[in-house]
């Protein structure tokens, strides 16, 4: 992102257009933020086709709320984004009471193939591995940040914290990641501690 | 792209970003055929949408969606084979979200519209229960608790809602010696949450004089629009 305010005014641009009925509009805004709401809540409930639910109601829920969505200091990205996390929220929830947690494993979609490709995945399974060592909040930001690619400023409005808190969040993640991924790694990732496919379940 | 990868790579702040950006674009990415789906499914939802009003005061309205939902729906259904989708089968969970863009955006018909979606869901899980469908009751119950979250959200403030929800607790307080394993936790999470928002606004003195004997599930809150 470049430029970050010209990058906010195409989008309020389109918003505009699409509660104006624009279905072009609307089919522009979904290009731009689909990929993005789909890996966030991939990265936060661990099922792809829980993921697809969520990326899909998110959007019907911004749909149904657009004809009330005013700017008033809150970017669109980060107005969409509050829809995804409520939505990731109540699914958390409800999934807490009644699923067990194996229900969760099964982000490992991508066919392992020839040699950089198993060694990517090793090295994924060691991401998610270190994921797990974070709190709750590192991980909610990690996600907005390198998941669905928002600001510090545009993750403070998300969650309720000044940027400098994000930031600072952010800032102990990396640190408490690096540190979890530069000890020696399982000698044997095909031990079952080593293909933590729910791991990213705060 | 020449990282050094596997288990002995070192991790500069700089990799770290790097590879936390190739995790995500490489292991959390949509496939196409999903973002498609996605796609139509949102696209389609937005064009039953009727078109756009301006309200006085220069703020966007909505004018009534009944009509335009329940062509909506049969739309979307035909294009996305969801409509047909009930509890615990593939869909079910899209064709109740698609439901929800055709809730009226304005108080309180969509405070309404949502306790009418929530009778729905409990009349799913008894019908699941009673059929010893396990996933399908599970399904229903997840809805269900998805939907009062929503509803409560903002508390209720609708007497009829308030009476609604205490006919579901007793409806659900059976559900729990009848239900399959699969859902009596989500049942009785559904007790608990029904409970707790059945008092969190009193009902009016006249509500409350005349306590609502239990009934089923199905008698939706007078004026809910609901068959």
């Amino acid at each position: 992102m470049d430029d970050p305010r010209g990058h906010e005014a195409d989008v309020e641009a389109l918003v505009e257009r699409a509660q104006a009925g624009d279905r072009e509009a609307l089919g522009a805004i979904y290009d731009r933020l689909a990929g993005r709401v789909y890996r966030f809540a991939l990265f936060r409930v661990g099922s792809r086709a829980d993921a697809e639910d969520l990326m899909q109601r998110t959007f019907l829920k911004m749909i149904e709320s657009l004809p009330r969505y005013q700017r008033r200091g809150i970017p669109f990205e980060a107005w969409f984004f509050r829809l995804a996390r409520n939505g990731v929220i109540d699914h958390l929830r409800s999934r807490r009471a009644h699923q067990p947690l194996d229900a969760l494993a099964d982000i490992d979609s991508a066919e392992p193939g020839p040699h950089e490709a198993a060694e990517l995945a090793v090295e994924f399974r060691r991401i998610e591995d270190a994921m797990q060592e974070l709190t709750p909040i590192q991980q909610e930001v990690i996600g907005y940040r390198f998941m669905a690619g928002l600001s510090p400023r545009e993750i403070g409005l998300v969650i309720g914290k000044r940027e400098g808190s994000v930031r600072a969040l952010q800032f102990r993640a990396l640190q408490a990641l690096r540190r979890s991924l530069d000890r020696p790694s399982d000698p044997d990732p095909e031990s079952p501690k080593a293909i933590p496919e729910a791991g990213l379940e705060p | 792209m020449s990282h050094r990868l596997g288990s002995d790579a070192s991790w500069s702040p700089t990799d770290l970003a790097e590879r936390l950006d190739r995790y995500a674009a490489d292991r959390l990415a949509p496939d196409p055929p999903e973002l498609d789906r996605g796609r139509a499914a949102v696209l389609a939802a937005f064009a039953q949408r009727p078109a756009p009003s301006t309200a006085p005061g220069g703020r966007r309205g909505l004018h009534s969606w009944s009509l335009a939902a329940a062509l909506g729906l049969l739309v979307i259904g035909a294009s996305v084979a969801v409509a047909e989708s009930g509890p615990g089968q593939p869909f079910y969970g899209l064709r109740l979200a698609i439901g929800s863009v055709t809730l009226p955006g304005e108080e309180p018909a969509h405070e309404r519209g949502l306790a009418s979606r929530l009778d729905d869901r409990l009349t799913e899980v008894r019908a699941a229960a009673r059929n010893g469908d396990g996933p399908g009751a599970q399904a229903a119950i997840n809805e269900y608790l998805n939907t009062l979250s929503e509803l409560t959200r903002n508390g209720i403030s609708d007497p009829d809602i308030l009476d609604l929800l205490q006919r579901h607790e007793h409806t659900l307080q059976e559900l729990l010696t009848v239900a399959p394993a699969q859902a009596t936790g989500g049942v009785q999470q559904a007790l608990d949450a029904a409970g707790h928002a059945s008092g969190v606004v009193q009902p009016a003195e006249s509500t409350a004089a005349h306590p609502t004997p239990p009934q089923n599930p199905g008698d939706s809150p007078p004026g809910t629009g609901k068959p």
